[in-house]
Formats: structure tokens, sequence, C-alpha cells
């Protein structure tokens, strides 16, 4: 079942004015891509291929040429699978929650080598404590710290949006007492 | 407890309603506006949320420049299905046509029974004729799948078909003769040999890990990545089968 949002073969010539379809894209990009890259980003561990991941959710969701009924549940869902399939296709490997430190490109950058050094130290261990958490945990918390709705969270994830506040607070706990034994091991 | 109307509500609803305030029961929020001691563990979880929150926050790096109308940019795929449909009328309608032309083919005789039997009787002191020798092969060619099963539609009890092994990066399916027509979807290419050919030539790219190729019941030639059935190619790269006995049971 899907909105259609524009005739079957309504799309605009190059050059002309621009279809339903391509603004109604146009907004959801706009609403979308930035916390569907931070969700995949913190999931992946890898901008690059978060990024590639993310525009390929676009790009075949142009292809498809009409609306999902929920937009977005359907793009994490794309999304993911094509970070799956990247990863599996290419051999890469992925520092999916592995513990390993990050690349280095930061929002806000480290301006000196022990500063570096603490902020790779911080995100290694916040990925090692995120390997306590079972997938669907991990998930569901990443989505919702990633500004995905109870409701968004459940369409993405296949679960009943009742049980997504009782795995929040099962992950959130989980999570915490995970990074306070790291931590407290550290000093 | 205070006089609310409602038990004290779990972390789970009180976390939902920090998360979607906007979602809460007025029965709720009346609750929590008369109970401190359900505030207080509503703000312990605040700051656990946020302890997580500033947390994952590190892992965080800039978003890419990316914008919608560089993807808009990107055509849509052509209607691949009724491309695809309108590429097998064309190609089941050019065999139809050859093999409608070759006075001994079934197609020719019929449809045109009574002309081949005059022709036959006229002809039959001129030297005999190899018409089929003329006939180009017809086939297909399609990007190579993770996975290839190619499937005659029909068995057929004369015949040959060769396979090859090649370093090319396409399959290609082409027949002889008869009117061959192909279906192709998704890794499945279907064979409708119901007017067979006399041969088939079946090109496969080495790289490909899994094919096979089946005639009714009989697997005529599987690849499982290094293994192939039958064992060795019977000349350099080039595997020759017999339809002959394509009823046998498929193990």
């Amino acid at each position: 079942m899907v909105r259609r949002s524009t005739p079957a073969f309504g799309r605009s010539a190059p050059g002309a004015s621009e279809t339903a379809f391509e603004r109604d894209f146009t907004r959801l990009f706009h609403e979308q891509f930035p916390r569907l890259f931070r969700y995949l980003d913190r999931l992946a561990g890898d901008p690059s291929l978060a990024a590639d991941a993310v525009q390929e959710a676009f790009v075949r969701l142009n292809r498809r040429g009409e609306m999902p009924d929920d937009p977005a549940a359907w793009l994490v869902t794309v999304a993911s699978n094509v970070l799956r399939d990247d990863r599996r296709r290419a051999g890469r490997h992925l520092r999916l929650l592995s513990g390993k430190p990050d690349g280095v490109a930061m929002s806000t950058p480290p301006l000196d080598p022990a500063a570096t050094l603490e902020s790779s130290e911080r995100r290694a261990m916040v990925r090692a404590a995120m390997t306590r958490l079972n997938d669907r945990d991990r998930d569901a918390l990443l989505l919702r710290h990633a500004g995905y709705s109870y409701r968004e969270i459940g369409l993405a994830l296949d679960l009943n949006p009742s049980s997504v506040g009782t795995i929040l607070l099962r992950a959130t706990a989980a999570f915490r007492r995970a990074w306070e034994e790291m931590h407290g091991a550290e000093h | 407890m205070p006089s609310t109307e409602m038990n004290h509500p779990d972390e789970a609803l009180l976390l939902e309603a920090l998360h979607e305030p906007a979602a809460m029961s007025s029965t709720l929020r009346t609750h929590l506006e008369q109970c401190a001691e359900c505030r207080s563990r509503q703000a312990q979880l605040l700051a656990a949320d946020e302890q997580v929150g500033s947390l994952l926050g590190a892992l965080d790096h800039p978003l890419p420049a990316i914008t919608p109308e560089e993807i808009l940019s990107v055509r849509p795929r052509p209607l691949r299905r009724r491309a695809l449909l309108v590429a097998e009328l064309t190609l089941f309608l050019a065999a139809a046509a050859a093999a409608m032309t070759i006075p001994a083919s079934p197609v020719h005789q019929l449809l045109f029974p009574t002309a081949v039997a005059r022709a036959v009787s006229t002809l039959v002191d001129e030297p005999p004729v190899e018409p089929r020798a003329a006939v180009a092969p017809v086939g297909i060619a399609l990007a190579a799948p993770d996975s290839l099963v190619v499937a005659f539609r029909q068995v057929q009890s004369t015949g040959s078909l060769e396979v090859r092994l090649t370093s090319d990066s396409q399959v290609t399916v082409s027949s002889r003769g008869g009117t061959v027509g192909y279906r192709v979807n998704e890794g499945r290419v279907e064979v409708d040999n119901r007017v067979p050919a006399d041969g088939y030539v079946i090109e496969i790219p080495s790289s490909l890990s899994r094919a096979e190729i089946v005639m009714g019941r009989r697997v005529l030639f599987s690849k499982n990545h290094g293994v192939t059935t039958p064992a060795g190619p019977t000349d350099g790269v080039r595997y020759r089968i017999t339809l002959a006995d394509s009823t046998r049971n498929r193990p």
C-alpha cells in the first residue's frame, strides 16, 4: 500500500517544473537525512559507509517514484539493509560497535594530542558499552537518540509501539551499567 | 499515596511521557502534578536519558554534504519489466520469423504443410540442401547474477548443449534452429523450447559461484564454486552435453 504523490508517469522532464513527488522528496530529505545519518553513523562507526547507505536509500526512493506509507521507517529499513549488504559484499571491516576507535573527523575536533586520545578512548568505551546490548535494544536506543518517535521505531524494527518504552528503559539501564563498569575500571 | 486517580506509573510509562509529552494522557499528567515521588523518579530517568544521549553524541561525525537535487538528478530506471517483456516478445517473434523461413522447420511445416509436401515432391531429384546450417543463433545476454538457473521448459530427446566458461561478466543463452523463447527473472532463465532447437550454447562467467542448467528433472550441468558437474570440460573450457537422455531423473 503506497501513497501516490504523483501519477505513475508524472515525473517532470529535465528542465521542467518540479513535480509533486519531487517536492515531497525534497521536504522529506531535509527532514530525514540528518537523523538517518546520525543513526547509521553511530551504528556503523564509519561516516562514509553511513553516508553511502543513506544516499542509496534516497536514490531508491527516487527510483520508486512514490512515497511509502511511512517514509521515515521505510528509509531506516532500506538504509539499514544497504549498510548490512555493503558490509557483507565488500568485506569491509566495519567497526560496528567493536570497541575500536573511529576516524578522527568529529564535529568538534580536539585541538591537542591529549584531547584526541581522550576523545578516541571515550568513543571506544561508548562502542564497547553498546556491544553489551542485544541488537534490538541497541537499534531502538540509537533510533530514539537520533530523534525517532516510538511509532517510527516500532515500524522500523517491527515492534509493537507499546513495547518500545520498555525496550528503551532496559536498553538505557544496560548501557549505563556497562558504561559505569568500564568507566570504573578505567579509574 | 497522594490523592491521584491512578496508581504510580511504571518507569517505562514515565520515560515515554518524557520522550513524547504530547501523547501523555491527562490522567498521567494530573498524577505527575500531584505526586512528588513520581516526579522524582521521572527526573532520575531524565538524567539517565541525557547521560546516554551525551555519550552517544561522542560518536557523531559531521553531516556529509549531499543535496536532494543531486539524488533527484539520478534518473529513475526505465520500466525494466516492460522493457524485458518487449525484448522477450521481440526475440520470440524474430526467432519465429527465422524458423518460418526455413522450409524444413517444424513451424514452416505447421504453417505450410501442403507447400512443403509439394516442394518435397518436386525437389526430390535436386541435390539436398542444409538450410539449418545457415541459421544464425538466436539468444539473450544478461549481466551475471549471484546465482544462475537455466531451466528448459520441455524435455527434448534430440540435440545438444554446449556450456562454455568464459572470462566475460555476462551470461548468454542461445539456440540454433527451432523456435525458442526466453524469459528472464532474477537469476533464472527459462528457455521455452516447445519447438526445440538443434543445439544450445550457454556461456557462463567462470567467476560465477553457482549455476545450474536443468531440463525436466535432469541436471545437465551444475557449478558450485570450483566444482562442476560434469566433472571436467571436454575441450578446454567447453562442456558438450547430449540431450538424448534428458528423461533421466534428477539425482
